[in-house]
């Protein structure tokens, strides 16, 4: 017995050398030399090289002249992800859902406000809006930048991913990226 | 329903293939990769002490195990309590306290991986890989081991060699997995870098602090071994784990592959291929049931959003890019197989959508962990074997060796464990102001907090539903559960196989049980489900099922 407790030192700090730093090394040398944009986490850059953000990062789009992804319970704040799991019977959920309609009917008027736009994601950085929801707020877009509404859903539309529609993943636009052509079509930040 | 069509054929396509190739790796004599893995093998195990595997009974070989995990705990242990004082800690995470790494360090060893941490700012990235990711395969390939020796002695053969096995387990399994799915991953743009923290200057003219770090090659054995820690709070829900639809798929196939595979190494170990079927159905019918619940509740939505004129399914806690059925898929197979990373907020969902992520776990064999998951459904099936031996008045027997009382002592013991650690915190947790501390949600959600915390730890799964667990109540109480959940059994189990292994094998004769019969199948499916809910079913009905009673 006393000799498997021995072993069980030099294994453990075997396998801590091993998988705690030569695999992870060995995977990071292979993950920037095979797909070098994607191991430093998909990031965009300007005109000027100034870094904007990550593809795969939600922003937080407060203007209402720019498309608006999620709520989100920090703020789309990268350092304090997730979301309070608030329950379904939960007074905190009803009344923030009772705030973003309020705030949704007065800027959209006329149009019906997308159900997860009244949710919190679960990452509090979903990248993502449905394609109804992107849809939903062309009118409001048109409207305040001077834009047709035609332009803006062409806009959309090019951007819609619709991979794994058979897993139930919906036709969705990602918020940033819609934004960044929003942008270079406005010709105004 | 198309969704978990194919998930589940593709876990066959690979768990299929897997399965004999583990059999190879650990019955056979000779297996493939011997050429050049072979001296490798043999060079770790000189390294560790071993020079010529040797056959352990039930006490060494647990030993052994109890041994090895308790260093490795220890080191992780020190590690996250001095990681204040350690480099490559550009947020300033301090050192944890006693309670908190205690928990941490219990956790990511008995394959849990609860979290009472913040990923990103209660702990250095110089932890997340070094203790971790060291943890979180060290755990995986305990679990394996542990399957594969409960095999051995199940089917008759000596127990095997602990060391062997886990070096084997590592080598030929995990490690080259782990490799192959990170890059996978990284494809799809999971973060694989040294470079921690990068300022963003977003569209608006606003600051977003983006956090990166080796990620890919975390969430490759955090899927492969059924642990299911997240490098961030939002676990696989977060954008950099999980950040595309594919990766979702492949976070699921990698949670099942091995326990599936484990099924069929057993049937080849046993000589009779249709054993592993009698498994996969009778944990996939449940499956399949449980998620259709969870399926429906979710895309029904909620009716008090309905209400207020929010139509549509419950978006509360999810991802646009997984949508409900990505969603809850991931919510049954992360509970399935008990692993514990979530894709979603499991506290917002619907009220029968809680109740399924919570009963598998409470069943804890609808295919279950990695090595565990085997260990436990073949429980379940020796336990099935003794009731009917009991109804029909014969002495029961399991493929061929009969099991008398000694063996369901031992079984017994096993399982009331599960159960025993379930209720007996939750009660203790709702009695006591400390615990009430840690619960964020309002009455009969509060409840199902602290039951699912509970489940969840002894199910070595570690999801949770959001309670505020870093209080020293719930750190030492919850890291108490993982571990009475997880080394007890085990070492159980081992003695069960080693009693069973030293009879003698009957000939299978007209009057012998036959398992591999659809009669069977069913029997096992309605065992595991009446057993769960005869233990569960009274706090099932004042947490989840008292909120779905409320709801218009």
């Amino acid at each position: 017995m006393k000799d498997e407790l021995w072993r069980g030192l030099r294994a453990a700090l075997l396998i801590f050398l091993i998988t705690g730093f030569l695999l992870p090394l060995t995977t990071t040398g292979l993950a920037e030399l095979l797909f070098p944009p994607k191991a430093q986490g998909s990031l965009v850059f300007d005109d000027q090289g100034t870094l904007v953000g990550s593809l795969l990062i939600g922003q937080d789009f407060q203007g209402p002249q720019w498309f608006q992804g999620r709520p989100s319970a920090s703020g789309n704040n990268p350092l304090e992800s997730g979301s309070p799991q608030w329950g379904p019977l939960d007074p905190r959920r009803i009344e923030a859902a009772q705030k973003a309609l309020a705030s949704w009917v007065q800027a959209n008027p006329g149009v019906p406000l997308p159900s997860e736009l009244a949710a919190l994601s679960a990452s509090a950085l979903d990248p993502h809006i449905t394609r109804e929801a992107a849809l939903a707020q062309v009118p409001r877009i048109a409207r305040l930048r001077g834009l047709s509404e035609a332009e803006l859903v062409s806009l959309v539309d090019g951007l819609t991913e619709e991979s794994f529609r058979f897993l139930g993943s919906p036709p969705r636009v990602n918020v940033l990226l819609l934004n960044r052509k929003l942008a270079q079509l406005a010709n105004t930040p | 329903m198309l969704g978990m069509a194919i998930l589940l054929l593709l876990a066959l396509l690979l768990g299929i293939p897997t399965g004999r190739y583990l059999y190879l790796v650990f019955f056979a004599p000779k297996a493939p990769g011997d050429g050049w893995l072979r001296p490798v093998e043999t060079f770790l195990l000189r390294l560790i002490g071993v020079r010529e595997p040797y056959d352990m009974d039930w006490k060494v070989y647990s030993a052994a195990l109890l041994g090895a995990n308790g260093f490795m705990a220890l080191l992780g242990y020190v590690l996250l309590r001095q990681q204040g004082n350690l480099p490559w800690n550009p947020l300033g995470a301090p050192g944890m306290s006693w309670h908190l790494a205690f928990n941490t360090a219990a956790s990511f060893i008995t394959n849990t991986n609860l979290q009472h941490y913040a990923g990103e700012t209660q702990i250095s990235p110089l932890s997340q890989m070094a203790v971790i990711t060291f943890l979180m395969h060290a755990s995986a390939a305990t679990g394996l081991a542990a399957g594969i020796t409960f095999i051995r002695g199940v089917t008759g053969r000596p127990l095997g060699n602990f060391w062997s096995d886990f070096i084997k387990a590592s080598l030929r399994v995990l490690w080259p997995a782990s490799l192959l799915v990170s890059l996978l991953l990284v494809s799809q743009g999971v973060p694989q870098t040294f470079t921690a923290l990068r300022e963003a200057h977003t569209l608006e003219g606003t600051l977003q602090t983006l956090l990166t770090g080796p990620i890919a090659s975390f969430e490759s054995i955090k899927h492969l071994g059924t642990n299911g820690g997240g490098y961030f709070s939002a676990n696989a829900a977060h954008p950099f784990e999980n950040p595309t639809p594919f990766t979702n798929l492949l976070h699921m196939l990698s949670m099942l592959w091995i326990p599936i595979s484990l099924l069929f190494t057993f049937g080849d170990a046993a000589r009779n291929r249709r054993l592993p079927w009698v498994f996969f159905s009778a944990a996939a019918v449940i499956f399949v049931g449980l998620y259709g619940i969870l399926l429906h509740a979710e895309d029904a939505g909620d009716p008090l959003l309905h209400r207020l004129g929010i139509p549509g399914p419950n978006w509360e806690g999810k991802e646009v890019r997984f949508g409900m059925e990505g969603t809850s898929l991931f919510v049954s197979v992360t509970t399935g197989a008990t692993t514990g990373s979530v894709d979603s907020a499991h506290g917002s969902l619907m009220p029968w959508g809680q109740t399924v992520p919570l009963l598998q776990m409470m069943l804890n064999s609808i295919f279950g962990g990695i090595g565990v998951g085997t260990m436990n459904l073949l429980t379940m099936a020796l336990l099935t074997v003794f009731l009917i031996g009991l109804m029909v008045g014969r002495t029961p027997e399991f493929l061929g060796r009969k099991v008398e009382p000694r063996e369901m002592t031992l079984l017994a013991a096993v399982i009331l464990i599960h159960p025993l650690l379930i209720l007996i915190p939750t009660a203790v947790a709702l009695s006591l102001p400390q615990g009430i501390e840690g619960l964020t949600a309002p009455t009969f959600q509060g409840l199902t907090q602290a039951l699912y915390e509970f489940a969840s730890s002894a199910a070595n799964n570690g999801s949770g539903m959001g309670i505020d667990g870093d209080q020293a109540f719930w750190n030492v109480s919850t890291g108490l559960v993982m571990l009475l959940g997880r080394y007890p059994s085990i070492v159980l189990l081992l003695a069960l196989a080693d009693s069973l292994r030293k009879k003698r094998a009957a000939p299978l004769g007209p009057g012998s049980l036959r398992l591999d019969t659809p009669l069977f199948t069913g029997i096992l499916a309605f065992m595991t489900l009446l057993l769960g809910a005869l233990n569960f079913f009274p706090a099932l009905a004042m947490g989840p099922l008292a909120q779905a009673l409320m709801l218009p």
